[in-house]
């Protein structure tokens, strides 16, 4: 007569663990962008420390993140009990509880992207369709005590899609780190963080779309715009505020393309669910990546996010740009948004941006103004689809349509 | 006889002093262009005659043959045309990544690369921390999977 092993609780949820991450890993290979949400201001929100281990936003969860992920991210289903626990689907791989002092989370984001852009002159018009290596990255935080330990790897096939935050210089299938960091929390509240490493720039809104051009113009993204500095993060009251002194992009050589320079943003609430900012950034570069001239560049801001009622979110940044290239005159520019976020129902996400920018560094002319419109549905725990059609007019015309599926871990 | 050479000598030296002013003149250029750019100094005349040895047929440093090339001449009232014309062609005469102007005005020789000025053409950026080269190691999220089955058969494997 056969008998059954019956092994570990423990060893049964690694296992099923594993297998999912094989799955995940294997079949749903998306590169994504780490995540922000700054429209969570709906619910009181004017922080991002609570959700996020990085105290500006974006990327890996706290338990009490993914709690939120569960019971006021995604649309709940008249077949579901009403959610006053987020219970175990909320966890790292839909199961897993995390011991105090570690978080581990992970992102898998592709899209496809159909796009026109219009002929001139002789030019005819170009038609393109292209799927999208975004992001797939795993992150992870070990805190002992006050000390932090946080990192992100993830894996690309494309160095097209990710060359500045590559680890690995292979041909191909490459590597890639978007953030790590050695961090401490100081003061009686944890209101102070300190860290030092590759961190994303703290400056203005920050949000999902990377292509925006608060985002191009001033090369803020947490897609691959991070460096490596020292910041200071407080976090207390209606305040939040974050600088940063950084040397440059340490994983790009030579280093003439490293950029050097000081950033930074203040935001303030000025009631539950509004809020304003100011930011500044001064750098330089003695060759720029993308232009490959020397760049001298400032940048300042306002912004703003507001919630008049629980399904509306209004924000807006306007960016001024003085800039010059290889030691030229100094040429001014600006970059700026605006954003409706309407939520009809929990979860779903109608957005509408307007933006338009003039940035001296795109040359041979560089005013744009664009148009986004789309929707958001986060539709199950940790899965959001996205559609957007985006209009841009001005020096740089084009057309089109992005879909984007997107899972975390 | 005495007297005859004496006459030549003093005939020599009138037509020494009667030459033409330029060929012995103090050049504005030194002045002109520090007054032109704005400088606070007064560039060496090394920077157009080669060894700073001024004289006919001595203008052969970069700036100074672009300088001629841009139309400079032994005439002063070219110096304005010929400086402009410089200004608007952003001329680099060394390949030191920006113009001679330029160099003048941050209190650099134009005929000289400085040690920290990039190359007109800069190497192009090399991506990731040189970990590795040449194609990728095989399918590391294959052999993730491939170690997940493994644990699984063993944790499902039953003992007889």
């Amino acid at each position: 007569m056969k008998t059954r092993v019956h092994y570990p609780a423990t060893a049964r949820v690694m296992s099923r663990a594993l297998m999912a991450a094989s799955v995940v890993l294997v079949v749903a290979l998306w590169p994504r962008s780490a995540s922000a949400y700054p429209w969570f201001i709906r619910d009181g929100y004017t922080h991002c420390v609570q959700c996020h281990a990085d105290p500006s936003g974006s990327g890996l969860l706290t338990e009490y993140g993914r709690a939120q992920g569960e019971l006021l991210l995604r649309t709940r289903y008249p077949f579901e009990k009403p959610a006053e626990e987020p219970g175990r689907v909320a966890n790292f791989l839909f199961a897993i509880p995390m011991p105090d002092g570690l978080l581990l989370g992970g992102s898998i984001r592709n899209g496809y992207l159909a796009y026109r852009i219009p002929g001139s002159g002789g030019t005819p018009a170009t038609t393109a369709t292209q799927f999208l290596w975004m992001q797939e990255d795993l992150h992870a935080q070990l805190q002992l005590g006050r000390v932090r330990f946080n990192g992100s790897l993830g894996f690309l096939p494309d160095p097209l899609y990710a060359g500045p935050a590559q680890l690995t210089s292979w041909s191909k299938d490459n590597l890639v780190m978007r953030d790590v960091f050695l961090g401490v929390d100081l003061g009686e509240d944890n209101e102070v963080l300190l860290r030092a490493g590759r961190i994303n720039l703290p400056y203005g809104l920050r949000t999902n779309e990377h292509t925006m051009f608060i985002h191009t113009a001033l090369r803020d993204d947490t897609n691959t715009d991070q460096q490596y500095g020292v910041a200071v993060a407080y976090n207390h009251g209606g305040l939040r505020t974050e600088a940063m002194a950084y040397v440059g992009n340490l994983q790009i050589s030579p280093s003439v393309y490293w950029e050097h320079g000081v950033t930074g943003y203040a935001e303030y609430a000025l009631a539950e669910k509004l809020t304003v900012g100011v930011s500044a950034l001064a750098a330089e570069s003695a060759v720029d990546l993308y232009t490959e001239v020397s760049l001298v560049r400032q940048a300042y801001g306002a912004f703003s996010r507001w919630s008049p009622f629980r399904s509306l979110v209004l924000m807006a940044e306007v960016d001024g740009l003085v800039e010059s290239l290889n030691h030229q005159s100094v040429k001014p520019g600006y970059a700026g948004m605006i954003q409706a976020d309407v939520m009809p129902f929990q979860g779903f996400h109608l957005i509408a941006t307007g933006e338009a920018e003039n940035d001296p560094t795109q040359a041979p002319s560089a005013s744009v103004q664009g148009a986004w419109l789309g929707f958001d549905w986060f539709f199950a725990p940790h899965a959001d689809i996205r559609v957007d059609a985006i209009l841009h007019v001005g020096d740089q015309p084009s057309e089109s349509l992005l879909g984007q599926l997107h899972l975390y871990l | 006889m005495n007297a005859l050479r004496s006459l030549g000598s003093v005939s020599l030296l009138l037509a020494l002093l009667g030459a033409p002013a330029t060929a012995w003149a103090i050049p504005p250029y030194p002045g002109d262009l520090q007054t032109a750019l704005k400088l606070n100094y007064t560039p060496q005349c090394a920077i157009c005659h080669e060894g700073g040895v001024t004289g006919l047929g001595t203008v052969t440093t970069p700036f100074g043959v672009s300088m001629r090339a841009h139309g400079l001449t032994d005439d002063p009232s070219t110096f304005p045309g010929a400086l402009a014309a410089m200004e608007a062609d952003k001329v680099d005469s060394v390949g030191r990544g920006y113009s001679d102007i330029q160099a003048l005005q941050l209190g650099q020789n134009p005929d000289t690369i400085p040690p920290n000025a990039i190359p007109t053409s800069p190497v192009p950026p090399d991506y990731g921390c040189n970990v590795g080269r040449g194609p990728a190691p095989p399918l590391l999220p294959v052999s993730i999977a491939g170690f997940a089955l493994f644990f699984h058969a063993l944790r499902r494997r039953r003992p007889r």
